[in-house]
């Protein structure tokens, strides 16, 4: 097994690596032998492994417009005929582009690699989106040294989603959550990572528009409208996970109550206690207010406007 | 940046080491299952409801033409979700993929019901049923039985062409159905049944597009068409109960109505030097005109006829976006967001009879109220690199949005915040963030029905109401020894409506994660996480309008634990184990302030058990041939009183007679994976 993992002496500071590369550009000095002089070293025993390139797309040498068509690992890693040399005692290795949240190379620049390619109507809305903004690298969340990218796999991309949004992937173990869990769903069922034009970069262009791609029948427009619901679907309901049944962010009654005491309905605390020393009341148990008011998405009849028809 | 390749001699770059780990790249897996346990919770989260022996194929096949490929992905065919991809590329010139997809959910499979075919639009009691005056009077033993559950299943085909360089055009078209029971809920003046009602619904949309790409930007148009229809246009029931005074035999529901929604998009991107802008304009429209349904079906009701067939509803939707980012120096960034949402509902406002519950006909008229808003959101904020590892970024939005009949017709929510960031030597990130935010607006006038009219309490629905929102979010993530990591993340949330004496006063979230990724070896590695969360809401109400007498806190808590464990590379690099475990414990309490009476008193709502195992094996037998065995246990259980009834147990609601879910569940599978 060849060791590719040196004892880094005198790190590159940033700015000394940024202007070396843009330097190594302008000498041109590309490998003698290409993708060969990188493999000898980077093999299968090597700990930097990038042999998996050959079972994806990217290690295509037919396939037109794949780095491997094209300048092979230089293509993304820019010239580096000399990182191959003996290095001598205190001296670096010949740097060259590398990618990943670990990596000193400017992640703008480390993500236009990416996007010479892959600036597809996917992605249009990369630039000032969230990850963007946040300095995210492509490569910390996409693998190309790999048979397949974990993100194309929708349980390992919830996994790689949630490590760094702790607390949405906690939530997928609460007592109602879409199914993530498993793989059932994935956060780009409704997230578009790469950025989008509409809040919390969601895939369409609002909230409800998100929800109601798949949950189309509280679409309308109806006759009778919720006008909470209307609004905003986040009003009522945590769309990553909830102790409380239907995703709700909390137990009802109390929550219509946060917004409803009409005063021809008794308005009070109902709790177990109330269970106990009661007969079990309608407005408590079951589903309580929408044991009558079953709607509460809106109703298209004309006797609705309560939403019980 | 030019790559300057002048100086490469091509010729000898022969690739020779440029081979793929396995000549052959297809595989077919057929796997064998065995599940204990059809339970719906369960058959939701693994996909499959299916109990004892099952089979299952997936099968990824690829062929390659000179600059062209094919791929057929096939995920669990045999089981109840599905999804199978065939996909046919050429670079730089086309792409088409057809996927046919089931995404299932299921509910409790045991659900009682006295009606004779749960799932119809029109539920029939048995012809000798004899309708009673409460509940617990029915004969529960001769009820049938209906199960929970919503399949969909859904094509899609999507096709892209470049038809010029730099110029693509595309096509999507999706179908999806969806069929099933889901019980809901009907009543006829106080008396309920949950009722095992149908869902035979289609959405159908089509998505037709260009995108024309130039050295500084882009620009791209798009058309998307959205269809739904729905099989049923209501849904009728018989009563179980005896007639009351005044109520009907029989109710009638509405279903989702058929809908349509049309939109245009125009995107446009552009950049140059450090200068990048993007926008986008959408216009829509949404249509129903779906025929209304009768006042009621009860004939005893002397009712007007109704001077409009259908509500020819329309809703025109306009939407701008516009971004923009300049870097001023290599250091500094500022960015400005602007977002308008115009949502013009121009459907006309009827008078209709009021009528409640098929039953009760009063003398006055009630209008549907067609709700428009329009939102603008307006952010900007500054990115400042203040050391080479260090980042500084300060923000303001500001909020609007403006309605119509609603209780306020306009609030405005301003935000600041500001993030710093960085990273040195062994700490790889840390940041905090904090941001405060005001939510004010115009002056809250209530409406009918939903407010104490009567008393001069301040009600402020919370999601119109004056709010201060105040957040924190702390995050540190570092790597004490070479094989070890460590993350650590915390945040809290408090919201507090100090105008408000009805309705949500307080709300309260904070939690904390800790994480670790430990490599014991070259190719065992383990990792380890705790997330506890803590949510808390505050309510108030008046039973008698005059005062505030009482004030709900309602608090949940979640803890969760779990490990995983993955060692590869085992018995000669041809074994790889995998263990992952996860508890969560969930638990809602209510504390009670009776304030008149000076009585508390604290409630355990609800409680949540839910942990898995999962283990994987996945040996390397043969080049040819991989074997792969797992298990997945699952112990789950919930206490919800709430949900904690029997059919009989309220006077006059008819439950289905299923309580929360506890369950043990173990699926095994043994898998058989053939490369050729």
């Amino acid at each position: 097994a060849k060791d590719t993992k040196e004892k880094r002496p005198q790190p590159f500071t940033a700015q000394q690596l940024d202007k070396l590369l843009m330097d190594k550009f302008k000498q041109g000095e590309y490998s003698s032998k290409g993708a060969d002089s990188c493999l000898k070293c980077h093999d299968r025993d090597s700990e930097h492994n990038a042999t998996g390139i050959f079972d994806n797309i990217h290690g295509n040498q037919n396939a037109s417009g794949t780095p491997f068509a094209g300048l092979q690992c230089e293509a993304c890693h820019g010239p580096a005929g000399d990182h191959m040399k003996r290095v001598r005692n205190g001296k670096q290795r010949e740097p060259m582009i590398t990618f990943g949240k670990h990596s000193l190379v400017d992640t703008d620049k480390q993500n236009s690699v990416c996007l010479s390619c892959h600036e597809d109507r996917q992605r249009l809305s990369w630039q000032n989106s969230a990850h963007q903004n946040e300095q995210v690298p492509c490569a910390s969340c996409h693998q190309v040294h790999t048979s397949a990218d974990p993100m194309l796999f929708k349980q390992q991309q919830n996994a790689e989603c949630g490590s760094c949004h702790r607390e949405q992937l906690q939530a997928i173990n609460k007592r109602s959550s879409h199914p993530l869990k498993w793989g059932q769903m994935a956060c780009s069922d409704c997230h578009n990572p790469h950025g989008s034009f509409a809040e919390h970069e969601l895939k369409y262009s609002s909230t409800n528009e998100t929800c109601n791609s798949c949950h189309t029948e509280k679409r309308g427009p109806l006759l009778w409208e919720h006008a909470p619901v209307a609004e905003d679907c986040s009003n009522c309901h945590d769309p990553h996970g909830s102790n409380n049944v239907a995703l709700l962010k909390q137990r009802t009654p109390q929550l219509c109550q946060d917004c409803h005491t009409p005063a021809d309905h008794p308005s009070t605390a109902v709790t177990a206690s109330d269970m106990v020393n009661k007969p079990a009341s309608a407005f408590i148990i079951g589903q309580n207010c929408m044991n009558c008011h079953s709607l509460v998405h809106g109703s298209n009849h004309p006797s609705g406007k309560t939403f019980q028809r | 940046q030019d790559a300057n390749v002048k100086n490469i001699q091509k010729e000898k770059w022969q690739c020779e080491y440029c081979k793929p780990s396995n000549a052959t790249k297809n595989l077919v897996t057929l796997n064998v299952t065995h599940k204990n346990n059809d339970n719906g919770h369960f058959s939701t989260a693994s996909g499959d409801q299916h109990r004892g022996l099952g089979a299952n194929l997936d099968a990824n096949i690829a062929t390659q033409n000179a600059g062209s490929s094919t791929q057929l992905n096939v995920k669990n065919v045999g089981a109840d979700n599905t999804h199978l991809q065939v996909k046919t590329a050429n670079a730089h010139s086309y792409q088409a993929t057809l996927e046919y997809k089931t995404l299932n959910s299921f509910g409790h499979n045991k659900a009682l019901t006295p009606y004779l075919n749960p799932g119809s639009s029109t539920l029939s009691l048995p012809d000798d049923w004899q309708p009673v005056a409460k509940t617990s009077d029915m004969p529960l033993a001769s009820f049938n039985t209906f199960a929970n559950k919503v399949e969909r299943e859904s094509w899609h085909l999507n096709a892209e062409k470049v038809l010029f360089e730099h110029w693509l055009a595309y096509v999507n078209f999706q179908s999806e159905t969806k069929q099933g029971i889901r019980t809901a809920s009907g009543n006829i003046l106080a008396n309920v049944v949950l009722l095992p009602s149908p869902i035979d619904q289609k959405h159908n949309q089509f998505e037709l597009g260009s995108l024309y790409q130039f050295e500084r930007g882009s620009l791209m148009v798009n058309y998307n068409l959205s269809d739904f229809t729905n099989d049923h246009d209501a849904f009728i029931w018989q009563s179980p109960y005896s007639l009351i005074f005044g109520g009907a035999l029989a109710g009638q529901k509405s279903t989702a109505p058929d809908n349509k929604q049309q939109q245009i998009s125009l995107v446009g991107t552009y950049r140059h030097n450090n200068f990048n802008l993007q926008s986008q304009f959408m216009y829509g429209q949404l249509t129903q005109q779906q025929s209304f349904l009768p006042y009621s079906t009860n004939a005893e009701l002397t009712l007007p006829t109704m001077n409009v067939n259908d509500l020819d509803g329309e809703i025109k939707t306009l939407s701008a976006r516009v971004r923009a980012s300049y870097r001023i120096n290599k250091d500094w960034r500022l960015k400005f967001n602007y977002h308008y949402d115009d949502r013009d509902n121009n459907t006309r406002v009827y008078a209709f009879q009021h009528v409640l519950s098929d039953s009760v006909a009063f003398d006055n008229t009630v209008e549907n109220r067609p709700y428009s808003y329009t939102k603008e959101k307006m952010d900007v904020q500054s990115q400042w690199r203040f050391n080479p590892r260090s980042k500084l970024n300060v923000g303001w939005s500001m909020d609007q949005k403006d309605r119509d009949y609603q209780d306020r017709e306009q609030t405005e929510n301003q935000k600041y915040w500001v993030k710093v960031s960085t990273y040195y030597d062994f700490i790889n990130n840390f940041s905090l963030q904090v941001s405060r935010e005001l939510r004010d607006g115009s002056e809250y006038q209530r409406l009918d029905l939903t407010s104490p009219v009567i008393s001069t309490l301040r009600m402020q629905k919370y999601y119109l109401a004056d709010r201060e929102r105040e957040q924190i979010k702390a995050q540190l993530s570092f790597t004490p020894k070479d094989n070890i990591d460590i993350g650590i993340q915390g945040y809290f949330s408090r919201d507090k409506y100090d105008q408000t004496q009805i309705g949500l006063v307080k709300n309260k979230r904070r939690g904390i994660d800790v994480s670790t990724t430990i490599a014991l070896k070259e190719n065992i590695s383990l990792s380890a996480y705790v997330h506890n969360q803590w949510q808390d809401n505050v309510s108030q109400g008046s039973y008698w309008f005059e005062h505030v007498d009482w004030r709900t806190l309602q608090g949940d808590k979640t803890d969760t634990v779990g490990l995983n464990l993955t060692a590869n590379k085992l018995a000669d690099d041809r074994l790889t184990l995998a263990l992952d475990f996860n508890y969560s414990y969930a638990q809602g309490n209510a504390v009670i302030n009776k304030l008149t009476q000076e009585l508390t008193e604290e409630n355990n709502e609800l409680t949540v058990n839910a942990a898995h195992i999962k283990l994987n094996a996945a040996y390397v037998y043969s080049p040819k041939i991989d074997l792969n065995v797992e298990m997945i246990f699952q112990q789950f259980d919930e206490q919800d009183w709430r949900n904690e009834y029997l059919p009989d147990d309220i006077i006059n609601v008819l439950g289905t007679g299923v309580t929360g879910f506890d369950y043990d569940a173990t699926r095994l599978t043994a898998g058989v994976t053939y490369r050729f």
